[in-house]
């Protein structure tokens, strides 16, 4: 139960890391280039996130926004997500930025339209909010020390019926598979696999999602009606 | 595998150094002479009138929506056609189904005129 | 492979029958698509009519050609059973009293474009699939296909900037919640290592040590699964689907954006949002979390000592209890005081999401029959409130002058003097939504509120149910106020002027279904509630 107890062991215990991390010091833990390369892109990407919503000007904004993307992108290629990471950049940092851009450039904020008029109280309770979840992501690992295995471990019990879900049983695979078979996790040779035998009936719907959005697009960007003079070919609807 | 992305790494750190280098040095090298006629936009040319940020039309942004959403088309293609061979005549139908759904939004959008400049 | 497996393997996992429903759907909205783009001139009633063969051959497909049998498909993404079967026909009926009713609304708005009709049809697919879907996945995008379409519906009278206001609205918050519910399924694979419903179940309640959740062992210096943090993310991205589901039923305290929304959208498009959206966001809620607490007591079965995961039925018990107070109570509240009859419809929606929610709320804590009873209850009451909801809608639809004339109640003053038939057809929509018998309302509201008192005699828990089925019919009590106002209007005021209201066939024909359909389950529940009970029983795994 998520409830206020939970919170106390949780805080004793980030006090508890804290302390240990300065006592046996940086170079005894065993921090790998992973871990550091994880650590520099994570940290580039709240920084800027944080940025995002705290510049003043949209478009420094979304510059921010591209930095973010970029390590967001660097974070996948981490996590052996190759294909994503690839995605991640043509798609976010590239055309959805200029959709951004554009945006912004379309409504043409000036400063003074953007001066924020939010009550204090607001901002407290995000901030309570915010705090709180903090300390539940960390209690949650911290607390997993304490607490003795009390579960059948999650490797040793038997497989579900991997037929009908071959995801799991590749998931599953991937725990004790060798670290080269979990580097190809996300190649996209294995993304293709997955996306055109499980993922198929996903897939095929993903493009009534996109008509969708093209129908959108022509809809909201239509022109108000106006009048046009006797004889002009009617096309009432036409978004030119 | 992880190890493929140190080329990449290398070319981001040489050209954010470049870059942060080129800007830091003209900072320190750079004579700074700034009067008031040198800060205008034109030096030695017309004085703007009003300002540079002006609302582009919305024909951009329906562009720019509109290719966003046949990016993404094309990139579900792309793992298609590295597995090409081994999905056969399956995936090849699954793969026109996807298309013809959207091909039935380019020929609307086409139609509506949406593709027109103006 | 020889030819034998590879038709089996075909059948086992691309049996195109399964979803033939949504096929027919999407292809009818295809079609629609390009006769809108490509036939020049300037009516589109035509196009009702093509939309209306296809959702009709869509519903004739579910009703009599549906696999019904316990069966998942496409690798278990997708899973037709007679739940999916009874959800697909709300969102077909739905879709197809929709566009009857906008057939003769839309000229009046200035919004007669074949747009309109394709974004039905494909909002109509997007409830489909979460009817039928079985998969976190094919949820989401089910949901959103949904809800992109219902966005540009809001806003699809470019001229009213009231349609515009209301599109923005829904989408900035809509996306806000999508967000949250992609998240939370994002944890809960993080924990569980699957996105799949059914595996969930299938997997015997076990936390998978895949995707990340391992913990820096101190000590030994080696990275060993968190078995903990495991289940406090499962939690938390519980909590963050529960999250957006409650904004796409419109619950509170995720209510807010109802009112502005539901009032400046078209009329129609109104009605369709209220009841279509609302069902298959139930749908899917129904699905995912039954399917989550079962999960929760196999952890519990499985676990030897105290686990944070065992409280979280009783949880989620708590926070849906106060959900549904809070929906009935804040949503009946705001009607009272409402002088618009659409806005005040959009509250009353909010409150009738909460009943089914206290349905909702004793069908995760019991199991067997009673939680049958419960699930059934709730399917039972969302097919009474579409017909009564919709009905009600149509009429409003039919009082409208063009722009938003026609919406106030006393612009019902003394309607039964001149438009008995109408009239009437009004008194039963509003019967019904009042819960007074003999229409469908009273006996949805019926079947609800004994499965609470039921559930109260459930050792432990009858505070919690009796209360709850206690607050239900006080908020019921208190909405018989705002929905008879209008019938004294129509009936006991004289008008001070006789508006026009045009009877237009199809129109006509949409209310008139809606009012058999209203009495028909208010008088002889009992086909339909068997229906629904069968739904609720194949939504057991196994």
């Amino acid at each position: 139960m998520i409830s206020l107890e939970s919170y106390i062991p949780a805080l004793a215990f980030l006090a508890e890391a804290a302390a240990d991390a300065v006592k046996t010091g940086a170079s005894e833990m065993n921090f790998g280039a992973g871990d550091f390369f994880f650590y520099l892109f994570a940290v580039i990407a709240v920084f800027s996130a944080f940025m995002v919503v705290t510049a003043e000007s949209p478009i420094s904004s979304a510059l921010f926004l591209v930095v973010t993307f970029f390590a967001m992108a660097a974070i996948y290629a981490l996590l052996s997500a190759h294909f994503l990471a690839v995605i991640q950049v043509l798609v976010y940092a590239g055309a959805i930025m200029v959709l951004f851009l554009f945006v912004i450039m379309l409504l043409d904020l000036r400063k003074e339209e953007l001066i924020e008029k939010r009550h204090w109280l607001l901002g407290a309770v995000g901030f309570v909010v915010g705090i709180a979840l903090v300390v539940l992501m960390v209690a949650s690992f911290r607390l997993s020390q304490n607490v003795e295995v009390a579960v059948k471990s999650g490797t040793d019990q038997e497989a579900p019926d991997a037929a009908k879900f071959p995801a799991i049983q590749e998931s599953a695979d991937q725990i004790d598979g060798s670290r080269i078979e979990a580097a190809r996790f996300g190649t996209t040779r294995r993304v293709s696999k997955h996306l055109f035998r499980e993922y198929l009936f996903p897939f095929e719907v993903a493009s009534l999602l996109l008509l969708v959005g093209i129908i959108g697009v022509v809809v909201i960007s239509r022109r108000r009606r106006r009048r046009r003079p006797p004889g002009e070919v009617i096309d009432e609807e036409g978004a030119s | 595998m992880t190890g493929q992305y140190i080329p990449i790494l290398c070319a981001a750190v040489v050209s954010v150094g470049l870059a942060a280098g080129m800007l830091l040095l003209s900072r320190i090298l750079g004579p700074r002479n700034l009067t008031k006629r040198k800060t205008s936009t034109y030096e030695c040319g017309v004085e703007p009138t009003g300002s540079t940020r002006e609302r582009f039309p919305i024909k951009f942004y329906i562009i720019a929506m509109l290719f966003i959403l046949f990016d993404i088309e094309i990139i579900f293609m792309i793992p298609w056609a590295i597995e090409f061979r081994q999905l056969g005549f399956l995936g090849f139908i699954e793969m026109a189904v996807f298309i013809g759904v959207l091909v039935v939004g380019l020929v609307y959008v086409w139609k509506k005129g949406a593709l027109e400049w103006d | 492979m020889n030819p034998s497996g590879i038709q089996l393997f075909l059948k086992q996992n691309f049996d195109i029958q399964t979803v033939m429903p949504l096929i027919v759907v999407a292809a009818t909205a295809l079609l629609v698509l390009l006769l809108e783009a490509t036939i020049r001139g300037k009516s589109r009633t035509f196009l009702t009519a093509v939309s209306l063969v296809g959702l009709g051959v869509a519903l004739l497909l579910t009703l009599f050609n549906f696999p019904g049998a316990k069966q998942s498909s496409f690798y278990g993404m997708v899973r037709t059973d007679a739940f999916a079967q009874f959800f697909t026909v709300i969102a077909l009926a739905a879709g197809s009293l929709t566009l009857l009713l906008s057939a003769n609304y839309l000229p009046k708005i200035k919004s007669d474009t074949g747009e309109f009709h394709a974004l039905v049809l494909l909002a109509v697919c997007g409830m489909i699939l979460m009817a039928i879907g079985n998969d976190l996945i094919v949820l989401f995008l089910g949901i959103e296909t949904m809800s992109i379409a219902m966005y540009i519906l809001c806003g699809i009278r470019v001229d009213a900037e009231k349609s515009n206001e209301s599109s923005l609205k829904y989408l900035l918050l809509g996306a806000f919640a999508s967000a949250f519910l992609l998240f939370g399924i994002a944890l809960i694979y993080g924990a569980t290592g699957t996105t799949n419903i059914e595996a969930l179940i299938n997997s015997g309640g076990v936390l998978y040590g895949i995707s990340g959740i391992k913990e820096y062992q101190w000590d030994t210096g080696a990275y060993q699964f968190a078995e903990t943090a495991a289940q406090y993310f499962f939690i938390l991205g519980v909590a963050f689907v529960f999250l957006g589901f409650a904004f796409k039923i419109g619950a509170v305290p995720f209510h807010m954006w109802t009112p502005d929304v539901y009032q400046g959208a078209p009329t129609s498009v109104t009605g369709f949002m209220a009841v279509g959206v609302k069902a298959a966001a139930f749908a899917a809620l129904i699905r995912v979390f039954l399917g989550i607490v079962d999960f929760g007591d196999l952890y519990s079965s499985n676990a030897i000592a105290y686990q944070p995961l065992m409280d979280l039925k009783d949880v989620l018990l708590g926070v849906i209890w106060l959900v549904a107070v809070l929906t009935m109570t804040l949503g009946n509240l705001s009607a009272l005081i409402q002088t618009n009859l659409k806005r005040m419809l959009a509250f009353s929606s909010i409150a009738h999401a909460g009943y089914a929610l206290v349905g909702v709320s004793v069908a995760l804590r019991l199991s067997g029959d009673d939680r049958d009873a419960a699930v059934g209850a709730v399917m039972f009451y969302l097919l009474a409130y579409m017909f009564m909801n919709l009905g009600a809608f149509g009429v409003v639809i039919m009082m409208n002058r063009g722009n938003d004339e026609g919406e106030h109640l006393h612009d019902y003053n003394g309607l039964a003097s001149y438009r008995p038939l109408v009239a009437a057809a009004m008194a039963v929509f509003m019967f019904s939504l009042a819960g007074i018998p003999p229409t469908a309302g009273f006996v949805g509201k019926f079947y609800i509120f004994s499965a609470a008192v039921s559930a109260g005699t459930v050792e432990g828990y009858g505070l919690y149910f009796y209360s709850l089925a206690i607050i239900g019919v006080l908020n019921s009590i208190i909405s018989v106020y705002y929905y008879l106002y209008p019938l004294r209007n129509m009936y006991f005021v004289s008008a001070e002027r006789e508006h026009k209201v045009e009877l237009r066939p199809l129109m006509s024909a949409s209310i008139l279904i809606s009012t058999i359909f209203v009495l028909w389950i208010g008088v002889m529940p009992k086909g339909f509630l068997s229906r629904a009970l069968e739904g609720a029983k194949a939504l057991f795994f196994g």
